[in-house]
């Protein structure tokens, strides 16, 4: 879920653009070393930024008709590695903000940290481990894009209520409140985006193996 | 869908200078957050929709339109913000005076903001906002890559909606299961697709020279110290109604 443009006080955004730059900028110094050792791969992550895009305003699978988005985060994030998507993601990020009108340039800071640099460190990471345990590919894939999507939904739900703490209670309340209100639509999401994840994921490896083994050149 | 970006290109205000748009946004946005009244945001919304609507020559349907995007989250943050949850001693909620005073700053503070935003977006082409980027001096490779995604996110729109087309008009999309099926689909394809035009994008570009650095021309606009004018003379204006209430 983004957070809308003006929605956070200025110290917030300062605060929360100063936590993602530094993972901001270790991710342009490692696409600048791939992008100097292979110039091929600048083309690459272009279109994967673009890809990623794209997936994100995609409408997502749903019963009740309401239009919500799949982040793309764990696909992206498994593809593509997560310090790269770092920077792919808050490019992607802005471009939303530009040409959806979803999200906002103040609050860009605190939606990279959310859905940029927490989504993907922890959908990769599970993932990574979990095929690590030599759980089936398709639980790890599943749970590393769903926990990517909670997690981001958790870390804006934080954000919200450091923003606005109730009066009496602080921001244990907020916490409450905001947690609650957003679950209600992010546990599901959540769900659907990570067997969507899964199904995506079976198709790439079934027609598109080899491009697959040449994406690893751009993970590490 | 791209809406936002057709109106980019075809507004009246295209030909004012980028960095005098984006200082102007900024400027107003940060006057906008860090206002403690009601007056300013409110103030900010209505000139900056006005110039919009009336200066850029946006039309006012669309524009409106856009406006109800962020409402769904808007209409959220506030709510939530405005019921008080207590635990103790029982579950219970309330609406306090303080709790409703900092739903309708916030409302109008997020409102305000995000016109100024539109602003920006409905009168500047992405193009012009790199080359702000790029007097900011952000990193080349960053600039780089902006500009390659925002040409390539074209092609792959195009892609996945003549894909998309294809398998609506084969009830791709009649059933949940359907809906999931054709999505992932559409994706994997889309994916390959875009694999193929990277690498034929590379080859096309090295058989032209390319060695790692895409040089553009870019478009020249002059400052106008009218609109310079303007810009501080409003931003004053905002700033005293903020201390005069």
């Amino acid at each position: 879920m983004h957070i809308m443009e003006g929605f956070l006080p200025v110290s917030h955004a300062a605060f929360w653009g100063a936590a993602s730059l530094p993972f901001f900028v270790i991710g342009i110094r490692r696409i600048n070393q791939k992008v100097s050792a292979n110039p091929r791969l600048k083309l690459l992550l272009a279109l994967a930024g673009a890809f990623v895009f794209v997936l994100s305003a995609l409408k997502l699978p749903s019963v009740t008709g309401s239009s919500s988005h799949p982040t793309g985060i764990g696909l992206g994030a498994i593809l593509f590695g997560p310090a790269v998507m770092t920077v792919l993601g808050t490019i992607a990020l802005l471009f939303q903000a530009l040409l959806l009108a979803h999200g906002g340039i103040t609050t860009l800071g605190a939606n990279v940290f959310s859905m940029a640099i927490i989504g993907p460190f922890v959908a990769y990471y599970s993932y990574k481990l979990l095929s690590g345990l030599k759980v089936p590919a398709g639980v790890a894939v599943f749970v590393g894009a769903s926990l990517g999507n909670l997690l981001t939904y958790v870390v804006t739900a934080t954000q919200l209520s450091a923003a606005f703490p109730q009066a009496d209670g602080g921001m244990y309340a907020a916490m409450l409140k905001f947690m609650s209100i957003f679950a209600l639509t992010q546990i599901p999401l959540a769900i659907s985006e990570g067997i969507l994840t899964v199904l995506i994921f079976n198709f790439l490896k079934k027609y598109n193996l080899k491009e697959l083994k040449d994406l690893n050149v751009v993970e590490e | 869908m791209l809406n936002i970006d057709k109106c980019a290109y075809s507004n009246n205000l295209i030909n004012v200078h980028p960095m005098e748009k984006f200082i102007f946004v900024m400027v107003t946005i940060i006057v906008c957050l860090s206002s403690n009244s009601i007056i300013t945001p409110i103030l900010i919304l209505l000139t900056v929709s006005s110039l919009t609507i009336l200066k850029a020559g946006v039309p006012a349907k669309f524009y409106f339109k856009l406006m109800l995007i962020p409402f769904g989250f808007l209409f959220l943050g506030v709510i939530t913000i405005l019921i008080e949850i207590h635990t103790e001693p029982a579950l219970s909620f309330s609406i306090t005076q303080q709790s409703i005073e900092t739903a309708s700053k916030l409302f109008f503070r997020a409102l305000g903001s995000a016109s100024c935003l539109y602003f920006f977006s409905l009168t500047t082409p992405l193009v012009d906002f790199t080359s702000v980027l790029k007097k900011l001096k952000l990193p080349d490779i960053l600039i780089e890559l902006i500009s390659l995604i925002y040409r390539l996110i074209f092609i792959l729109v195009y892609i996945a909606g003549r894909i998309h087309t294809a398998q609506s008009s084969r009830l791709g999309y009649s059933s949940l299961k359907n809906q999931f099926r054709s999505l992932s689909q559409l994706v994997s394809s889309m994916f390959i697709l875009s694999y193929k035009k990277a690498n034929d994008l590379f080859i096309s570009l090295e058989s032209r020279c390319y060695n790692g650095n895409l040089n553009i021309l870019e478009k020249q606009y002059c400052f106008s110290a009218k609109n310079i004018v303007f810009i501080i003379v409003i931003e004053l204006f905002f700033i005293l109604m903020e201390f005069n209430v």
